[in-house]
């Protein structure tokens, strides 16, 4: 308690956050001094190069809420690539409050963190040795990589992030629209809570340059329910995954199209798709 | 939901507190999420004020655990309150009338000063501006009335840029007691972002100590109890003020600063989010205050 004096609001805060503290499967770490054994997931959304999706900064304060009022996971949130890299982050000299402190005050980089949510959209600037310290995040860390909706429009020319993410956005052709999404596997944790047919409505993308091989398809769009002769419509084997996870490498990785609009993101079905899929790729969950 | 008793009782909590008003108070927000944004793609019309949350930190070693937290924090209040959507941003590009991306080249569309209507900052030491985007930001408050609301760290920020030390009011000069517990006074109660504080309350947080103020261009509305803190030789000044949240005019835009909010969990404490909510909502003009700066009270 930091102000002390309490009144009806605040107390009932306390007394919220005590049944919070007493029903979480882990202790909120900020209050209970285990913040070292939490998970960290980077929410990462570089969204300097392309369109903002209205819903990215809703999503990014959901993701990090979820995992804050849950104790899964701590996040850090970053809508620029600074933090994508293994490598020390050179600074100005005289830029730190805390020079020398160390501990929490410095600068995070991929090695703090167990994984990423990406947001982004199209082309990020990130150099070679990041490209590659990301890659092998996933790859040979064995970190997660959980994505959302624009994510499959990202780095289009950088042919291995395709390999990481699974597949590749090819447009929206009917823009925002209802549609049902059917629940392939029901066992798998992000889409256990799911009604096997889920009515939605989002931008639904098309993806293309993915293999059933190669990713493993949790939910897609009923064919039967979209307009095949929308003017984009490129697939001619109605399929339309929604979602689904894979490994690269060491690593796991799941992507969904789901997530287009702020309100969705109020959806507990979607909240929960994304929030257990950030679980299974931190290997809370299998 | 993934916790369904913690989420909902925090929802409720949150919703009592969001309703909870002082009469005099002006307009409240609806209690509850206010229906998410304000605009769906394409509407044309946005039906709310929006507010660009933007904490630049690549510039600074000491980039705090509490940012992002804090950065959610606001992205909620204004998304559950109906008074505003947030923009999240920890980068610098869309500080600008005409932002660029990366390349230099004009952005496709998106945010920008342009299209906000406050700026909540949460940066630290150097933020790398060109001269351009500078001169944008000043005027966006002083010749646009646009909003500029400021936490804790804010006050490192452009430490080499004159004209930023005039938009917020004070420079900072260390935290003499590292995170330490504090009384502190409320020299305002009859401003939107401090009327819900008592005259005088206790906080455990790293006050900033601030310098390059006058009492002649900021309005001070809390201060710490420098008497009730032990010695400490990094204290500057010999009378004592300590002013640890302040409202002022830069030209026709109205500015709050707090030094509040270091550690994440303060930014879970109903008094600090709810300072920084009425204050977000007074550079807005949603409500009105007397930023009128005055004698120490």
């Amino acid at each position: 308690m930091i102000i002390a004096r309490a009144r009806p609001p605040f107390a009932c805060l306390l007394a919220c956050v005590a049944i919070s503290a007493a029903s979480a499967s882990a202790p909120r770490g900020a209050q209970t001094g285990t913040a070292a054994a939490r998970k960290h997931v980077l929410a990462w959304a570089d969204v300097r190069n392309g369109y903002q999706h209205d819903s990215i900064s809703h999503a990014l304060a959901t993701i990090e809420r979820l995992g804050r009022d849950s104790g899964a996971y701590d996040t850090v949130i970053r809508t620029d690539s600074q933090l994508i890299t293994k490598r020390p982050i050179a600074f100005p000299p005289g830029t730190g409050i805390a020079a020398g402190a160390g501990g929490d005050f410095n600068v995070h980089d991929l090695t703090y963190f167990d994984a990423i949510f990406f947001f982004g959209v199209r082309e990020i600037d990130l150099s070679a040795g990041q490209r590659a310290d990301l890659l092998s995040f996933v790859h040979e860390d064995g970190k997660g990589f959980v994505a959302a909706h624009s994510a499959s429009t990202a780095f289009f020319s950088w042919s291995e992030f395709g390999d990481l993410l699974g597949g590749r956005f090819d447009e929206h052709p009917w823009n925002i629209a209802d549609a049902t999404v059917v629940v392939d596997d029901p066992s798998f944790p992000a889409v256990r809570h799911l009604p096997r047919r889920w009515a939605v409505r989002d931008e639904l993308y098309q993806l293309k340059d993915f293999s059933r091989g190669k990713v493993h398809v949790v939910a897609h769009l009923d064919a039967d329910g979209l307009d095949l002769a929308a003017p984009q419509v490129h697939r001619t084997d109605r399929d339309f995954p929604a979602a689904w996870s894979k490994m690269y490498g060491e690593g796991r990785v799941f992507y969904s199209i789901l997530g287009h609009e702020a309100d969705d993101w109020d959806n507990p079905l979607l909240q929960k798709m994304y929030f257990e899929a950030i679980r299974w790729s931190l290997r809370q969950v299998n | 939901m993934v916790k369904p008793r913690a989420v909902v009782c925090a929802s409720i909590a949150f919703v009592f507190l969001a309703s909870w008003s002082i009469p005099s108070a002006g307009p409240q927000p609806p209690a509850g999420r206010g229906g998410g944004r304000g605009t769906g793609r394409g509407s044309g019309v946005r039906q709310r004020k929006a507010v660009l949350a933007w904490a630049d930190t690549r510039n600074g070693i000491a980039q705090h655990d509490s940012v992002s937290h804090a950065l959610a924090v606001i992205e909620r209040l204004g998304y559950e309150s109906g008074a505003y959507d947030t923009y999240i941003r920890t980068d610098s590009n869309i500080i600008s009338r005409h932002p660029a991306t990366t390349d230099g080249k004009p952005a496709s569309g998106g945010p920008s000063l342009a299209s906000v209507d406050a700026i909540f900052f949460l940066g630290h030491r150097e933020v790398p501006l060109d001269a351009q985007q500078k001169s944008d930001l000043l005027s966006f408050v002083r010749e646009d009335g646009k909003g500029f609301v400021a936490a804790h760290t804010a006050t490192t920020a452009f430490e080499s840029w004159p004209a930023f030390g005039e938009l917020i009011g004070a420079r900072y000069d260390g935290h003499p007691w590292n995170t330490a517990y504090g009384t502190v006074i409320n020299e305002d109660p009859a401003f939107p972002a401090t009327k819900h504080l008592p005259a005088a309350f206790t906080l455990t947080d790293e006050f900033y100590q601030p310098k390059e103020f006058s009492r002649d261009a900021i309005r001070v509305l809390l201060r710490l109890d420098v008497s009730k803190m032990p010695p400490n030789t990094d204290l500057h000044r010999s009378d004592g003020d300590f002013p640890l949240a302040w409202a002022k005019t830069y030209g026709k835009g109205r500015v709050f600063y707090s030094s509040f909010g270091h550690a994440a969990s303060t930014w879970d404490n109903p008094d600090v989010y709810r300072m920084y909510f009425e204050a977000l909502k007074w550079s807005l003009g949603l409500v009105d205050g007397d930023a009128t700066p005055r004698p120490r009270q």
